[in-house]
């Protein structure tokens, strides 16, 4: 099994494949549990020194690792519990009525024409009420959840958290903007 | 096509950089109201440390070490969301970034053993290594462009395999897409991530749609 390392040493860059068997990653797992990182450290260096781990041949342009998560295992084994044969869509709320409040639909699983769609308030997550305004963002999907191997049909409805970025983004401009000005020859 | 074979889609959103990983935590994520009260409070933790941080949301798992910071989920209602939540941690903090990685996952089901076993020879002509080996399979393909086909730094690696996930059929390949950007000093990891979320999407699309089409499963 190929093992890209740079997920596991914790604090440094280095980038290389090699072998190790399933039981290194309980072994990693059960010392991280542990807090013995130090050790598991030294476990690496010595695998390094004994040729067990090979550096990648590009090393002018080694590859940063992106692969999933492996050293653990997963907490909730995410791919026995997944969501199919889903539809979603992107809401904006643009109406709020006494029992039920209507929303502008953006289909994001097939770009067509936005729709109307009016839901019940008590839909919307105790959690997410303090969202709930008009021009508050949401997505909603329904589809067929496999979960503990059943399957059901489910629907999601989460308002949108974002932060006010706009203050960013303005900075941003701004600073674009003075670099601009400055580069600019007004001769 | 991909539509009648795909069974599970997953996606896995990696920032490369330096992080203070313990400051990650559910709590925090929720005194910032970048989750719900509740989803801190149901949140699954595995590891928290000063080196490595593990925990399950209801949107996705998270995992942070010292260079390192994920996001993944496979359940394609939250994907959204769990972009969102990056966006918003990476706004409300400046950590540095040298990189993000958008991962898709697509595993497949294909219908029988012939048309599985086409699909790896079509992948890698199986028939080069028939010289000496009587009946050869392809296990693992991987394919990398180092350079981009937009304005930006990065790359496109390609990982194909067999899939064990799909309960329902044992003839599934999972095809793991990363679409690399490289970041400098000055890019915004959430300018990116928002700005190329669509066209990250649909090019792991539109590839494993091709890859299907050229074996012509229907």
């Amino acid at each position: 099994m190929d093992l890209t390392t740079s997920n596991l040493t914790a604090g440094t860059n280095d980038n290389f494949v090699g072998t190790i068997d399933e039981n290194s990653y309980s072994d990693k797992a059960f010392s991280l549990i542990n807090g013995d990182i130090k050790q598991w450290k030294e476990q690496q260096i010595s695998l390094e020194n004994s040729g067990r781990l090979v550096e990648k041949a590009d090393i002018k342009n080694p590859l940063p690792d992106f692969s999933l998560p492996k050293f653990a295992g997963s907490l909730v084994d995410y791919l026995k519990n997944y969501f199919f044969d889903a539809q979603k869509w992107y809401g904006q709320v643009t109406n709020i009525g006494k029992e039920t409040f209507t929303a502008k639909l953006q289909d994001l699983s097939n770009s067509t024409t936005d729709e109307i769609g009016e839901f019940e308030i008590k839909e919307i997550p105790i959690d997410d009420f303090e969202l709930f305004k008009i021009g508050a963002t949401f997505y909603w999907s329904v589809g067929y959840e496999m979960k503990n191997s059943q399957i059901s049909k489910r629907s999601f409805f989460r308002f949108q958290r974002l932060p006010n970025w706009d203050t960013h983004a303005i900075d941003r401009a701004s600073d674009r903007a003075d670099d601009l000005n400055s580069s600019l020859n007004w001769d | 096509m991909l539509e009648k074979t795909l069974k599970i889609k997953s996606l896995t959103l990696v920032a490369i950089g330096e992080f203070n990983p313990v400051m990650y935590q559910p709590y925090w994520l929720a005194l910032k109201k970048f989750i719900r009260d509740t989803d801190a409070a149901d949140a699954k933790i595995q590891v928290i440390h000063n080196e490595v941080v593990k925990y399950a949301l209801e949107i996705g798992e998270i995992e942070i070490t010292k260079n390192r910071f994920s996001l993944t989920t496979s359940n394609i209602s939250h994907f959204e969301p769990l972009r969102d939540l990056l966006i918003s941690i990476f706004t409300a903090i400046e950590a540095p970034v040298t990189a993000l990685g958008i991962n898709h996952i697509f595993h497949c089901a294909i219908e029988d053993k012939d048309l599985y076993y086409k699909f790896g020879d079509t992948l890698s002509p199986l028939n080069n290594w028939k010289t000496k080996l009587t009946d050869p399979r392809l296990l693992q393909l991987e394919i990398l462009e180092n350079t981009r086909n937009d304005k930006y730094s990065g790359l496109y690696r390609i990982k194909i395999q067999p899939s064990q996930s799909i309960p329902t059929s044992q003839y599934g390949v999972s095809i793991d897409i990363n679409d690399h950007y490289n970041l400098k000093k000055d890019d915004s990891i959430c300018d990116f991530l928002w700005k190329n979320w669509g066209n990250s999407l649909k090019l792991a699309e539109d590839i494993t749609e091709s890859l299907f089409e050229k074996v012509n499963i229907k």
